[in-house]
């Protein structure tokens, strides 16, 4: 279940910091107890974990609307009206 | 008979002025000493972003300005050069988006300011009374400017004038410093060995302005008072020395001007913030010097013209002939 709701989550690249440690967790658990054969790929999936967990949300993503303390940024600058 | 009193009713009811139970500030803000109240509250009004929506920086970090390459030559920085000191860069890239950073510089405290939407840049000595204070957004506006908050004693302060007008700290000074606002290109010219600071370490669009073409605006956000005098456009900028104020147009035709003990010089260079989505890529509103006959420079700002006429109503209008 985890897994397919924190694929969502990442896939729009929506609160990265937070959703990459849940995936990381199942290549590990993968690699130790299922596919222990398999270390090249659950390395890789790691690696991306693990550099959007160091880095967070990229330019395009919807995380782009909020700062690091999950405050909206929608809301962080005056709500003038559109022109 | 009855319609005069009825009008004299009306007239008491209105004079009658708004305390903070009335608007829900008292809750919002359970610290701050409501009983003490310079201004009428309604006047107050919320700009959207909550407390601290929008994020107040401190102890920023700096780098050397030969080292930095994301800034655009034109766009706009807060210069504080104090004597003997490397000069310091505050860029209105950051500002835009934190509004105050709350640094240190040589052991003094000092409030690096910028509100966007009255264009007023100014830098204020943190210290008050033996108190070192430090300062919040409130998200608050009073004439379409910042109202800042001071986290000691949650006080509110009118960034425009560095007054505090709500709290323990209602009707103290803040002493505003000499700064000036140049493009970055002017400040790594004049300040070779200069400082800027880095950027903040927030997801905030650094290098964008949110409030495209505001500049050009026939009318500011969230501001009911009257226009500025003399047919000049509430949002043109003004030269603002003390409760004189220059227009921008008039300084940008004379080039240099020579007026009220001042040297006031404007050269082209700096792009507006508040123009373009691209903050570099503003159009022309030039630097501003202003300098004593000795040649020291003098403390100013550059706000919008409404916002002088709401703060200094009974200020001076500098049009030359």
């Amino acid at each position: 279940m985890a897994e397919q709701v924190l694929s969502i989550r990442l896939t729009p690249d929506l609160f990265t910091r937070f959703t990459a440690p849940g995936l990381l967790v199942m290549p590990a658990v993968i690699q130790s107890f299922g596919y222990p054969d398999t270390r090249v790929a659950h390395g890789l999936w790691a690696a991306a974990f693990l550099a959007s967990m160091a880095r967070g949300p990229w330019s395009w993503s919807l995380n782009r609307v909020s700062g690091p303390d999950g405050a909206c940024a929608a809301s962080a600058q005056y709500a003038l009206p559109a022109r | 008979m009855i319609r005069a009193a009825a009008l004299g009713f009306a007239l008491a009811l209105w004079s009658v002025p708004v305390t903070a139970q009335d608007t829900g500030f008292a809750r919002d803000w359970p610290q701050t000493d409501f009983g003490r109240v310079t201004i009428n509250l309604a006047e107050v009004m919320s700009g959207g972003p909550p407390k601290d929506g929008i994020p107040a920086l401190s102890d920023p970090s700096f780098i050397s300005a030969a080292t930095e390459t994301r800034l655009e030559p034109r766009e706009p920085v807060m210069t504080y050069a104090p004597a003997g000191l490397p000069a310091r860069a505050y860029p209105i890239r950051y500002l835009m988006w934190h509004e105050i950073v709350n640094d240190v510089v040589a052991g003094q405290p000092i409030a690096v300011t910028f509100c966007p939407l009255c264009n007023a840049g100014m830098i204020f000595d943190r210290r008050l009374g033996g108190q070192t204070l430090s300062f919040g957004v409130s998200g608050l506006l009073r004439n379409s400017d910042m109202i800042m908050y001071d986290r000691e004693t949650e006080s509110w302060w009118q960034q425009a004038v560095g007054e505090g007008i709500v709290g323990r700290h209602a009707g103290d000074k803040l002493t505003q410093k000499v700064a000036w606002m140049e493009s970055w290109q002017a400040f790594r010219a004049a300040h070779p060995d200069g400082l800027v600071m880095d950027e903040p370490d927030w997801q905030r669009s650094y290098g964008q302005n949110p409030y495209v073409s505001y500049d050009s605006s026939i009318r500011p956000f969230l501001y009911e008072g009257e226009n500025p005098p003399h047919g000049i456009a509430p949002l043109a900028r003004v030269l603002r020395v003390g409760n004189r104020a220059w227009p921008l147009d008039r300084l940008r035709q004379a080039g240099t001007l020579r007026e009220a003990g001042l040297i006031i010089t404007w050269t082209e260079g700096q792009a507006s913030a508040l123009d373009s989505a691209s903050i570099g890529a503003g159009r022309e509103v030039g630097n501003i010097r202003v300098r004593d006959g000795a040649g020291r420079d003098v403390v100013h700002d550059i706000p919008f013209a409404f916002a002088f006429h709401a703060f200094f109503p009974d200020g001076q209008w500098m049009r030359g002939n």
